[in-house]
This record gives C-alpha cells, sequence and structure tokens, in this order.
C-alpha cells in the first residue's frame, strides 16, 4: 500500500512535467508561427487605403475634349445618373471610363507595389434595399479574406447613395 | 548493505530530478532570451521604419508643399505643383539644404506624378554614405496646378521618402 501510493505520487509528478512541457511547446509555437503585421505595414495599409481612394476621386480624368474635364468622383456619379454625360471617348460611357482609369491607377501603384487590393462601387437606390454594383467583379481582384485595411467614401447621387469601398489585404 | 544501495538509488533519484529540474530552467531561459532578443530587433526594425513615415508626413504637411485652401485647413494628401517646382529651385540654395537636413536628415523625397502623363519631381537627395538599409515608404497623393485654367487640373501622383541607415 506504501509502495503504491509513492508509485502514484511519482505519477502525478510525472504528469505535472509533462503539462509543464507542453505549455512550454504551445507557448514557442505561439510565438514561431505568429504572422502579424508590424506597426509599419499597418500604419501603411491604413494610410495607402485612405490616401489612394482620396486621391483618386480628386484627380481630373484625361479628357481633352473638356476645358474643365470631371475628376473621377464626378465620372462615378454621371455613371450612376447619366452615363453619357461627359463626352470623353467615341464609342465609352462614364462607367466604362471610370472602371477603366480605376483600373489604371490602383494598378500603376498598389498593384505595382505587390499590394493585393478590392475597390468596389455599389449604388443604394433610394428605396431599395439591395445595393446594385457598378462594376460587376470589382477592381483588383478578389475581397480581402484574412487581415484587411479598408476606406469608405460616400457619394450622394440623384438616384441614391453611391457607396466606394477599397481594402488593401495583409499578409495572410 | 541493501540500505546503503537504497540510500544510492534514492540519491542518484534526486539527482537526476535536479537535472532535469535545471534543464527546464535553462531551456525557459533560452527561449526568454531568443524572444527578447527577436523583440529587440522588431522594434530596431519598427524604429527605422517609423523614421520613413516621419518624414513623409512631415513633407506631406510641409507649408513649402501642402496645398492651401485660403484660410481654410490643408487640403490633406495634396501636393501643390506651383509650390514643388519652386522649391526644386529653392534647394539648390545651401541655407535651404541645411534647413531641410535638419527635418529630414539622411533620405531621399521624391515626387512621382502618374496621371495622366508620368514626370518625377526629385524635391530632396541626400543618402547616407555607406548606408546599409534603406526604407520606403510610398505614399499616394493629388498634385494640384492652380495656375492651369483649362485641362488638368488635379492629376495623381506618389510621393516617395527613402531613409538611410
Amino acid at each position: 500500500m506504501k509502495f503504491s501510493k509513492k508509485a502514484q505520487m511519482e505519477i502525478v509528478g510525472l504528469v505535472v512535467i509533462v503539462i509543464l512541457l507542453t505549455l512550454g511547446m504551445l507557448f514557442i509555437a505561439k510565438f514561431v508561427m505568429q504572422t502579424d503585421s508590424s506597426g509599419k505595414e499597418i500604419f501603411t495599409r491604413r494610410f495607402l487605403a485612405s490616401s489612394t481612394l482620396g486621391a483618386m476621386l480628386d484627380t481630373n480624368y484625361d479628357c481633352p475634349a473638356l476645358d474643365h474635364p470631371p475628376t473621377i468622383a464626378d465620372l462615378l456619379e454621371a455613371c450612376v445618373e447619366d452615363p453619357n454625360r461627359y463626352d470623353c471617348e467615341f464609342g465609352f460611357n462614364n462607367c466604362m471610363n471610370s472602371y477603366a482609369v480605376v483600373e489604371n491607377l490602383t494598378n500603376s501603384t498598389l498593384g505595382d507595389w505587390g499590394k493585393k487590393y478590392y475597390f468596389s462601387a455599389s449604388l443604394l437606390a433610394f428605396g431599395d434595399a439591395t445595393p446594385l454594383d457598378l462594376f460587376d467583379d470589382g477592381v483588383g481582384g478578389d475581397p480581402c479574406l484574412g487581415e484587411k485595411d479598408s476606406e469608405e467614401r460616400v457619394l450622394q447621387t440623384t438616384n441614391g447613395i453611391l457607396k466606394l469601398h477599397l481594402e488593401i489585404c495583409g499578409k495572410n | 548493505m541493501i540500505e546503503k544501495k537504497k540510500g544510492q538509488v534514492r540519491m542518484m533519484e534526486t539527482l537526476a530530478i535536479m537535472f532535469i529540474f535545471f534543464i527546464l530552467v535553462a531551456m525557459g531561459m533560452g527561449t526568454y532570451y531568443g524572444f527578447k532578443k527577436s523583440s529587440i530587433i522588431q522594434e530596431r526594425e519598427d524604429l527605422f521604419a517609423k523614421k520613413a513615415i516621419d518624414v513623409s508626413i512631415k513633407v506631406s504637411f510641409m507649408p513649402e508643399l501642402a496645398c492651401t485652401r485660403g484660410e481654410a485647413e490643408l487640403k490633406s494628401n495634396c501636393i501643390d505643383v506651383n509650390k514643388l517646382i519652386h522649391l526644386k529651385d529653392l534647394m539648390k540654395d545651401k541655407e535651404f539644404q541645411d534647413y531641410f537636413f535638419d527635418l529630414f536628415s539622411y533620405a531621399n523625397v521624391t515626387v512621382e506624378q502618374i496621371y495622366p502623363e508620368k514626370k518625377e519631381y526629385v524635391i530632396y537627395e541626400f543618402p547616407k554614405p555607406n548606408w546599409t538599409e534603406v526604407s520606403e515608404t510610398p505614399f499616394v497623393v493629388v498634385l494640384k496646378d492652380d495656375k492651369k485654367t483649362i485641362g488638368n487640373e488635379h492629376r495623381f501622383g506618389v510621393l516617395h521618402v527613402e531613409v538611410f541607415r
């Protein structure tokens, strides 16, 4: 009986050691496997999302036919209200113009820097609960699945509210 | 004799337990040291990266470059093209070079116009001699040309800031 008790205590000791070792391993694995972005990456992503969207909307569309070319925000508004408002390129309406320029600007900055991004424009028409996507598959690929930072702008149009959304994906 | 052997076994047992205990302590200390070292390296990297961000923020809010709107606050992420051209000329002056060196230290600051046509304005170029590492932070900006009455007043560009160590 005395020996059995001693053996039990030794087993308890062994179990404690095994538990401690397991906890230690888990602790190490947690630190080794974590892929969180650094402070710089998070800040850069946040700042890039807001500055890219802001700068893009303020930029004038290259339309030599007009003395005062519309901004890209104007083009997007026109796409919702009257797609032929600005006559810039023969055979292209303002929705096509805005898609092409957004794709060009985001691709020559975020795309060239190796960032994964996704831009979408959706119209929430008055009295309609379902938003309507202006660009079928968005711009830049698919929406981010994991870590991301995003920026949104809203434009008031006569047909409803146009929500512009740009997200920049993290590493994972 | 049996008692002596039993005592030796116990002693061995105690020694083995102490050995395992010290191995566990050493492993713990090693792991802690490893984490501490990597966190110090990470902090050093973060500080270096922060320097590039600091310079970018300084540049984008510099009255010598930022777009103004009368008495209203500065327009964010906007660089005045006319100020930019003027600043490039000012940079040739030694006095201004010293002033900006106090602000940016060893760095390169370039504004690149991407749309409608490509153009590049190098506003500050002071790389550190024998630098070993460079950190770059690009920020997207709008370039405003007040003097342009016809055509694109606002263009799309990028502010590139490189810092060295």
